[in-house]
């Protein structure tokens, strides 16, 4: 009855819906593919050959594999805690809980470089943590994988939370008692129960957290700094190949960072259209 | 016994939803609990089960006490009533859940997947998904998956609640034959009398966490105990009975002999419950050759198939009256059903005058409070209705909630108001829109002796009209009085105030049954009123006089009397003396003791008060903290 409705109006007013279409057509190629295109034309102006020629060198390919094992690094940590968080905070009652919901909420609205700021404020050298680390523990933090992986997980911590918290809410807390009148232990429930119906969630999640942790610069250049072949991720390689004028460079990691973007995309809206198809 | 539960209690903040429930369940029975929604029927069942911890009491699974074991340990077979099936897993992982839980092989928990899918009518769908199936085979399912690992007991929470009508009775046939065939002892919770009837070998009826009654369907019909069982299964018809030399009377007829009934009145009120196929019609009264109860006109005729349902209204009858009261009407509403005439032909019609005659009826050996609470635009009806409410859950009594207002549209607002506020479908609440002046309403409906208590609120400040309306009802109502105010919610402490003597045995018998219904302990208060004759004229600045007398002997004979009727009782009761403004000294009783309910003797203007001319009535209404009861002393009135 409804669809029907909005189909016929369609129907009756073809000239209104088709300009505005058009407007929102026109403004997303004028906004997002352009400057895509500009990029991805730029860092392929060498070919395939070409591009390749600018990933495999040294710094290149060392920036990438540092971005994309901290990254991973970060996305397994995250996975797990953010799925308890979003466990505790569905499930449980306990005081503060609405401030800790809002909190987590809060590294979205950071600047990313004051994210930075904070963990060399926090980690630094000079710091009583930062410098017990150092001398008792020979581990640095800052300039060092250590310190992109502590900006990665403050910067994508809400991803998985936030994806696998409205599913838990749904799933109705009868599954879990009747797995526990059937026998199940906790333990079994989680993993029979709750885990497969929370999966494609955390996994959405996961991806999505990878995703923005790949394109992370403005903690990490803070954090980290900008040493090749040591603490240059493949973010801030981009930077320091348009500072040294090689566009080229500079858009041939774009080019490699986009598609991954992309691939990820569209793995999280394949699953989660799949979800909802299986809840329809 | 495969299932003793002993003495379970719940809570959900102060609220009792699970109150003192013990019950005991044969091997291989199906007992059902049968409760309106919110009556705490599903919390016992997750409590045997183990979902929920009860904050007292036991309970036992074939002779193990489970009391404090884990849902896991406890083997009990739970159906829910949105099924809860895991959506993820095949029909047949689902019932071999809880055999892989218990680590059986999977030849087995094939096997036993395939027996159980045969036992269920859905052999061959093990393969499928939760959501290829319909509603009813969803719950087929979950009755197999919980049958799968041969459960101790088997609980089921409204299995058929979601399910439409065709499928239900399908169902419940269907369970009915599983059950009997693996024979494993099994609680259904429902709220659909039908549903009971039909499944249970037994059935226990639970209101307000309480379990009333349990008996066989026949037996709870038949011959109830109760008021809330009688109307809660089947139609009911419940009128007022008297107990007179020996013999039990309705109206001008005499039912029975055999006085083995024992009623709790002392005036023998007892109430008469006759279902509506226990009465025969008939157009002149010598075609009845059974007790006749009277004449009456035929107001509705409804056709339902098998039977016919008639709504009719007698005429005024001696000393008797509907239960729960009508208010305000004439004659004695009931409903007959009968087989209608196989040729189809309706032989009685509406507005005719018809005779009625009783074939069979049924005797509860008392009547419950009836409370009738006065709301008009002046009151906080929120306030009044919530203590109302109270005092019907903890007396078992019988509410009419009347709304008054001087046109007919701003009373039908306040009974809606009235009734959005109460919110639950109640049997215990009625409500009535009144036109006409509030204290004629009331005072014409409470003389008709038909309630127990009257039940007000504080008049609001601002309205000098309600005021005026208020202390006309104080000073003329026959009935005991109780004006809510402060901000209590429950009476768990009563002070009946005796200042000098007053007042007498009556408010301590009324408001002892008060107290045995709410279990609230008793303090019996004497103020010696030490500066009379001008004590309390003063009012609160006046300071106490310090001289202790000795309380006089018939003062003390009188506290003492009194305690013992109320220990008697089993009602807890002690004695407070003090001297000094009388007021006062209740209010700082009141207060010491956290009393939240204060009765008093009726003391007003021009009044016979043996306290002289002072209004200690208005006084302590005025300033009390918390609800005051005020009783009357006009021995016309029964309690």
């Amino acid at each position: 009855m409804f669809d029907a409705s909005i189909k016929k109006r369609q129907a009756s007013r073809p000239w209104g819906q088709w300009s505005l279409r058009a407007v929102a057509l026109i403004y997303l190629s004028a906004m997002l593919l352009l400057p895509l295109a500009a990029v991805v034309s730029d860092g392929l102006s060498g070919g395939i050959q070409g591009l390749w020629q600018d990933i495999s060198r040294p710094a290149a390919m060392a920036a990438l594999r540092l971005s994309l094992w901290t990254a991973a690094v970060m996305t397994g940590i995250n996975t797990v805690m953010g799925v308890l968080a979003a466990y505790v905070l569905v499930r449980y009652r306990f005081p503060g809980k609405a401030f800790l919901n809002a909190l987590i909420d809060v590294p979205f609205a950071i600047p990313t470089l004051v994210t930075g700021l904070m963990l060399v404020v926090l980690y630094g050298p000079q710091t009583a943590i930062g410098g017990f680390l150092d001398r008792r523990l020979g581990i640095d933090i800052i300039f060092a994988p250590p310190g992109i992986i502590l900006a990665l997980l403050f910067v994508s911590f809400p991803f998985v939370v936030r994806t696998v918290q409205p599913v838990l809410t749904e799933i109705d807390l009868d599954q879990e008692d009747a797995a526990a009148t059937l026998g199940a232990s906790s333990w079994t429930t989680f993993r029979r129960v709750l885990l497969p119906a929370l999966a494609p969630a955390v996994i959405s999640g996961a991806l999505l957290s990878f995703a923005r942790a790949l394109g992370e610069f403005g903690s990490i250049i803070v954090v980290a700094g900008n040493f090749p072949l040591r603490s240059q991720t493949a973010a801030v390689y981009v930077l320091s190949q348009i500072e040294s004028d090689n566009q080229r460079g500079a858009s041939a990691m774009s080019v490699v960072l986009l598609a991954m973007a992309f691939t990820l995309v569209f793995v999280v809206d394949f699953i989660q259209r799949r979800q909802e198809r299986r809840n329809a | 016994m495969s299932i003793v539960i002993q003495d379970l209690v719940k809570h959900f903040g102060a609220h009792a939803v699970v109150d003192h429930v013990s019950l005991e369940i044969h091997d291989g029975e199906l007992l059902v609990l049968l409760g309106p929604s919110g009556s705490g029927k599903s919390t016992i069942l997750r409590i045997i089960a183990g979902l929920i911890p009860a904050d007292g009491g036991r309970v036992f699974l074939h002779g193990r006490d489970v009391t404090h074991l884990t849902p896991q340990q406890r083997n009990t077979g739970f159906v829910f009533q949105n099924y809860s099936l895991f959506r993820h897993m095949t029909v047949a992982e689902n019932i071999e859940f809880g055999l892989e839980a218990r680590h059986v092989p999977k030849a087995q928990r094939t096997a036993k997947s395939n027996e159980l899918l045969a036992l269920v009518g859905l052999g061959g769908l093990g393969g499928r998904y939760p959501k290829q199936l319909s509603g009813g085979q969803q719950q087929r399912v979950a009755v197999a998956r919980a049958l799968a690992f041969e459960p101790s007991v088997l609980l089921l929470d409204e299995p058929f609640g979601a399910l439409d009508v065709k499928i239900r009775a399908q169902l419940r046939l269907a369970l009915k034959e599983i059950q009997q065939r693996v024979k494993v002892t099994t609680i259904l919770v429902t709220h659909d009398q039908e549903e009971a009837f039909e499944l249970g070998d037994r059935i226990g009826v639970i209101d307000r966490g309480r379990l009333l009654e349990v008996g066989s369907p026949t037996a709870l019909y038949r011959s109830p105990q109760q008021e809330f069982v009688a109307t809660f299964l089947g139609g009911a018809n419940l009128m007022a009975g008297q107990v007179k030399e020996g013999r039990v009377n309705l109206g001008s007829l005499e039912l029975s002999d055999a006085v083995s009934y024992t009623t709790v009145d002392p005036e023998g009120r007892l109430e008469v419950l006759f279902r509506p196929e226990d009465l025969t019609l008939a157009t002149a009264r010598e075609e009845l050759t059974i007790p006749v109860l009277g004449q009456g006109v035929i107001e509705q005729v409804l056709f339902l198939g098998t039977l016919q349902r008639l709504r009719l209204r007698l005429h005024p009858l001696p000393n008797t009256w509907r239960l729960p009261a009508e208010f305000g009407e004439t004659g004695l509403p009931i409903q007959v059903a009968r087989v209608p005439r196989s040729d189809g032909h309706l032989d009685f019609q509406a507005g005719q005058q018809v005779w009625v005659g009783i074939n069979n009826f049924h005797i509860l050996p008392r009547i419950p409070m009836r409370v009738l609470v006065g709301i008009d635009e002046s009151a906080n009806a929120e306030k009044l209705l919530t203590y109302g409410e109270m005092l019907a859950r903890a007396t078992g009594g019988l509410v009419t909630v009347v709304t008054m207002a001087e046109d007919k549209a701003t009373a039908e607002q306040l009974a809606i108001l009235a009734r959005e506020t109460v919110g639950t479908q109640s049997p215990l609440m009625e409500f009535h829109a009144r036109v006409g002046r509030a204290t004629d309403e009331i005072l014409g409906q409470a003389k008709a002796g038909e309630y127990d208590l009257l039940l007000l609120a504080e008049p609001r400040k601002d309205s000098p009209r309600a005021e005026t309306t208020f202390r006309e009802l104080v000073r003329r109502s026959p009935l005991p009085l109780l004006i809510v105010k402060g901000e209590q919610t429950t009476i768990r402490r009563i002070l009946f105030c005796t200042a000098g003597g007053e007042p007498g045995k009556r408010n301590i018998i009324f408001g002892g049954r008060l107290a045995r219904r709410t279990g609230a302990g008793t303090t019996l208060l004497y103020v010696d009123p030490a500066s009379a004759p001008t004590f309390g004229g003063g009012g609160p600045n006046r300071p106490a006089p310090n001289l202790a007398r000795p309380t006089p002997p018939w003062i003390a004979k009188h506290l003492a009397e009194g305690t013992l009727t109320l220990r008697n009782q089993g009602i807890s009761a002690e004695i407070q003396e003090r001297s000094g403004v009388v007021v006062d000294e209740i209010l700082k009783e009141a207060e010491k003791g956290e009393h939240d309910l204060i009765v008093i003797g009726r003391h007003l203007e021009g009044g016979t008060a043996r306290l002289g001319s002072i209004d200690l009535t208005s006084e302590i209404l005025q300033r009390a903290p918390c609800p005051v009861m005020i009783v009357t002393e006009d021995p016309g009135v029964s309690i």
